[in-house]
């Protein structure tokens, strides 16, 4: 079976099925530099400082994905396959780090919000969903787009349904909300903000010593050196940033489906009677550019950040070789990932990542079930031959 | 196959920026000079902003 070339952390292609990894083509790096310069200008200009700031932000956050290969997705098939528990570690520190600053923040000043979630039997089937797509797909919110902005053709083919999926999620938020719900549970707000800390961190802390004891005894760990681990310190800084900057913690899926919203309208679809496309602020937003819209802005910037750290590396366009059917299965993962990650109130960055910063136990429920999820995703992944 | 993959990626981000401009000709017009603040940090809250972890605004 003729294996899928993926990307891998060191940013460029690995192959399955025996074929070398090959870097793809590669552009000249002040063009893009001028392009992303010009687009913040006439993002400040036409929109405001604010969006203009949020774009600078999208793109340090898709440098440092793009960067140092910061993978949610391999982090965990890494733990799952080899008992590699470096991107667990480097995913603690990043969302510990987060933790530590937004917590307190929050807790002081009312303008800035948690991505705080009900705790829903769609979160439950939301997250599972969506991690065992992560892994078939090989990206979640933030590693489908960053990967898609560096040209990587696998994760170009799960965009579009990624898209869709999320505006339809959305669509069918209320159906899936009446299978029952809980409130969200904000633990900052129950125990306050210290206790909360240290619990959150205390959990952190015994995971990590779990893995650590449970560790292969021979990895070849894909994340060698210091990288990661300061990819994940400046990441942190990115997301408190967001949080300062949008007054809400950093997200990814709403805006894609926001942009399917759109899309959809266009062709003349009438959203206005549906439960969630149809309340005001959506309307609102489905109304007005896409550049206004926070979540947008920053995904767009994180597209363009990814572009510019691969090509820096000589990373960027890896070539990407699929069959038929594992590009079936990258567009139906695409649609999974959206549809799913709308259900769980958020993918690994808006549940996950911003959820268990902010003090969320949806984001704890999310990771659970989706780490769950992601168990069969890669039993999946090897049976369709996406071995990397 | 170098070529195709760099056409992979032109072929996104001219999409990409298709999408933006069509969505920005079609959107109601934006007044620039009535923006938020540069950052809501120690200002008034905005409300209404869009994230995936809150379904109901």
């Amino acid at each position: 079976m003729a294996g899928v070339m993926t990307s891998v952390p060191g940013g460029g292609a690995s192959p399955v099925g025996g074929a070398r990894a090959t870097h793809g083509a590669r552009l000249a790096n002040w063009p893009l530099l001028a392009g992303a310069i010009a687009a913040w200008a006439a993002i400040t200009w036409l929109v405001g400082l604010r969006q203009g700031f949020l774009f600078v932000i999208g793109i340090g956050l898709g440098a440092v994905l793009a960067g140092v290969s910061f993978g949610f997705t391999t982090g965990w098939r890494a733990w799952i396959r080899d008992r590699d528990p470096t991107g667990f570690f480097a995913q603690f520190v990043a969302i510990g780090l987060a933790m530590v600053v937004s917590i307190p923040l929050i807790a002081s000043h009312e303008e800035l919000s948690g991505a705080i979630a009900p705790l829903s039997v769609s979160l439950l089937i939301g997250a599972f969903v969506f991690g065992a797509a992560m892994q078939i797909a090989d990206g979640c919110g933030s590693g489908t787009l960053y990967k898609a902005g560096l040209g990587n053709g696998f994760s170009l083919a799960v965009l579009p349904g990624f898209v869709f999926g999320s505006f339809l999620g959305a669509a069918h938020l209320d159906t899936w909300l009446s299978l029952g719900s809980l409130p969200p549970v904000s633990l900052p707000e129950q125990l306050g903000a210290a206790p909360a800390l240290l619990l959150q961190l205390a959990a952190f802390g015994l995971l990590a010593l779990y893995l650590w004891k449970k560790r292969g005894p021979r990895i070849d760990t894909r994340w060698k050196g210091r990288a990661v681990y300061i990819g994940a310190i400046v990441m942190a800084a990115f997301a408190v940033l967001n949080l300062l900057v949008a007054g809400q913690p950093w997200g990814v899926v709403y805006g894609l489906g926001l942009w399917g919203a759109k899309v959809v309208s266009w062709l003349g679809v009438d959203l206005t009677a549906n439960a969630f496309w149809g309340r005001e602020a959506q309307q609102a937003h489905i109304q007005s550019s896409l550049l206004t819209d926070v979540t947008s802005i920053t995904n767009l910037g994180l597209l363009v950040g990814a572009l510019f750290a691969a090509n820096v590396r000589g990373t960027a366009c890896p070539q990407t070789r699929a069959n038929p059917r594992q590009w079936i299965a990258a567009v139906v993962a695409g649609l999974l990932l959206g549809y799913s990650s709308r259900l769980a109130f958020g993918c690994n960055v808006g549940a996950y990542f911003s959820g268990i910063s902010t003090g969320s136990v949806h984001g704890w429920v999310w990771f659970a079930m989706a780490f769950l999820g992601s168990m069969l995703g890669v039993r999946v992944r090897g049976r369709l031959g996406l071995k990397a | 196959m170098k070529r195709r993959t760099l056409a992979f990626a032109i072929t996104f981000w001219l999409a990409a920026v298709g999408f933006i401009a069509v969505d920005w000709t079609r959107a109601q017009p934006h007044n620039r000079f009535d923006e938020p603040p540069p950052w809501q940090f120690g200002q008034e809250k905005v409300e209404g902003t869009g994230h995936c972890a809150a379904p109901l605004k």
